[in-house]
């Protein structure tokens, strides 16, 4: 359903990201996880026309069939909110504070759907409700202001589904939550994209909070893909050296209750830091920090497929066999 | 073991009136009648969500603030007397990390300037290029640092030079405030190592801050849950995080759980 290729943005002349191949199935979720400055959230933008001033986007992003890329900004305006819909990390900074809520709900419906004034509001109530919040009728005439932040990104994604679009797109929707809060948001999400068969690109940094909603994850670092597969199977056997630091990395590698008998193990670190944009190395974007890095890093790395469409790109992978299986 | 802060039926709030104004009989407060006690070179996590009021209880117990009613005693002795008599003793034993490393460090003065400034403060002294290179050793620095602005560094960099102040004058005991929520997952891993290391090394005892299960479950012996201003569970981390005994703790392990790894 959604067919990026040769995604590349630049700006001024400095290669931010280059995607070569990243599929969406129609209801199937995908989370797009890596650092900052890694290119996750200018990725998933950029293919929706959201790319910042200045950028430079091109190759090919096919959603059903129809290019996006070379689309003039009313068209992928007219596209946006009907066919993808988009969460944003800021609640509060992406709803109208002079506006009520309810109002702002039925706005992509009039725009999109070319409801009437009280069929948008209706559908708006209606739209509040399926994101379960308590009260919608009394709720639709508040303000941003008098609702609290879990509240707020339900409104939100009540909005980005308003048009039924076939593909939502989230960037770190729960971030600036507390965890109780991103748990029900979580869910919500995930029980959205069952019901309505809505596919979900879920941008984040954090792998455990994929793992919650997606299916597959894929890993970014300095602009490109490093690995892509079922959320699981990565998680437990990454094939690149990066993915395997990022889950070494992570606290959370198991239920709380086991973690106190891991006490005093060290977790596995990243030697350096992230190069700005622009600075990575050519090869293997990771291998100046890689501590498994061959030679032949710098050169074109081939792609390992595993039945289980498990892909990744790396010389010397954390899986054995890896580099040995059909490179395509 | 001995105990190393004691804390009695603490209570804080902010003025809720003005000065001219009538006080009401019994303000509402944000710390709600907290008592706990410390044992020195142990690992205490205090976790709850936003507004529980777990930042407002550590900078209760380093004396950044004032209790309202209740008494807080730092090695057998009232916080409010160290502060009267002995409040540089006092600062030199209790330090502190904060969870924003860009604002911890004032952006005119290089890296170099800004970790004298404790010793200058509180020992009335200048120390030397040489002796600030050494506490760079312990968190995994370079010296190149030093004459650089916080503008030019990363915030994992900013945090292990936050800690590395924190550690200059040899405190007995190192707060840290949401240290690693700012960072990036394998920044994290760094600061959190670093953090296990310095306990083990210097015999530290730390209180830790954080909205994350995870990283009490990894580096705290105990923990205290906070809800709206009181402590709702305390006990060894290994016992509140597998038989959590209020409704409370137990969701907000389902929460974590939720998006654990495997």
């Amino acid at each position: 359903m959604l067919e990026i290729r040769n995604l590349k943005v630049e700006i001024g002349g400095r290669e931010i990201v280059m995607i070569d191949a990243l599929d969406l199935d129609a209801g199937e979720r995908l989370g797009l996880v890596g650092e900052s400055g890694s290119g996750k959230t200018m990725s998933a933008m950029s293919a929706v026309g959201l790319q910042p001033q200045g950028a430079r986007v091109t190759g090919s992003v096919k959603l059903g069939g129809r290019e996006l890329i070379g689309l003039s900004d009313g068209q992928l305006a007219q596209l946006r909110g009907a066919e993808v819909g988009v969460v944003f990390q800021d609640p509060l900074r992406s709803l109208n504070p002079l506006m009520r809520v309810g109002s702002q709900v039925a706005e992509p419906l009039r725009l999109h759907a070319g409801l009437s004034k009280s069929a948008a509001m209706e559908r708006a109530v209606a739209l509040l409700e399926e994101v379960r919040l308590p009260d919608p009728q009394g709720l639709a005439r508040r303000y941003p202001h008098q609702l609290s932040g879990g509240q707020r990104q339900r409104v939100l994604i009540a909005m980005a589904i308003a048009c039924s679009p076939k593909l939502l797109i989230a960037d770190e929707p729960t971030t600036a939550l507390d965890v109780t809060v991103q748990k029900d948001i979580l869910e919500l999400l995930l029980r959205l994209s069952r019901e309505r068969g809505m596919a979900l690109l879920f941008v984040s940094h954090n792998l455990g909070v994929i793992r919650a909603v997606s299916e597959k994850v894929a890993v970014l670092y300095g602009g490109h893909l490093m690995e892509i597969g079922p959320v699981d199977e990565v998680l437990r056997h990454p094939g690149h050296r990066y993915t395997e630091a990022l889950v070494g990395a992570n606290p959370g590698r198991s239920r709380v209750a086991d973690l106190p008998s891991q006490q005093g193990q060290h977790l596995t670190t990243i030697e350096g830091a992230v190069p700005a944009a622009g600075r990575f190395p050519s090869g293997c974007r990771f291998r100046n920090r890689c501590a498994f890095s061959l030679p032949g890093c710098a050169g074109d790395i081939p792609q390992t497929r595993l039945a289980s469409g498990h892909i990744f790109r790396c010389l010397n992978p954390a899986i054995e066999g890896g580099a040995d299986v059909a490179a395509g | 073991m001995s105990l190393l802060v004691e804390a009695e039926s603490l209570h804080f709030t902010y003025a809720q009136s003005l000065p001219w104004q009538k006080q009401a009989a019994e303000p509402s407060w944000i710390i709600d009648g907290v008592s706990l006690a410390v044992e020195a070179g142990t690992t205490l996590g205090v976790v709850g969500e936003s507004g529980s009021g777990k930042s407002t209880l550590v900078r209760l117990l380093c004396g950044l603030l004032a209790p309202g009613k209740g008494e807080i005693r730092f090695g057998g002795r009232g916080t409010g007397e160290w502060l009267e008599r002995d409040a540089r003793e006092f600062r030199r034993r209790n330090q502190m990390v904060f969870q924003s490393p860009a604002s911890s460090f004032d952006p005119r003065m290089s890296i170099f300037r800004s970790l004298q400034e404790p010793a200058r403060a509180i020992e009335r002294r200048v120390p030397s290029r040489q002796e600030v290179t050494g506490w760079l050793e312990r968190v995994g620095l370079g010296p190149e640092v030093l004459d650089r602005y916080p503008h030019q560094l990363s915030g994992g960099q900013l945090q292990r030079l936050a800690v590395a102040r924190a550690l200059s004058l040899g405190p007995k005991l190192l707060y840290a405030d949401e240290p690693t929520s700012a960072l990036d997952v394998s920044v994290q891993a760094k600061v959190l190592n670093l953090l296990m290391d310095l306990r083990k090394d210097l015999g530290l005892t730390l209180v830790l801050v954080t909205h994350d299960l995870a990283v009490v479950g990894r580096i705290c012996e105990t923990m205290i849950v906070m809800k709206s201003g009181k402590i709702v569970e305390t006990g060894a981390t290994a016992d509140v995080l597998a038989n959590p005994r209020t409704d409370y703790t137990r969701k907000l392990i389902e929460a974590a759980d939720a998006t654990s790894l495997f």
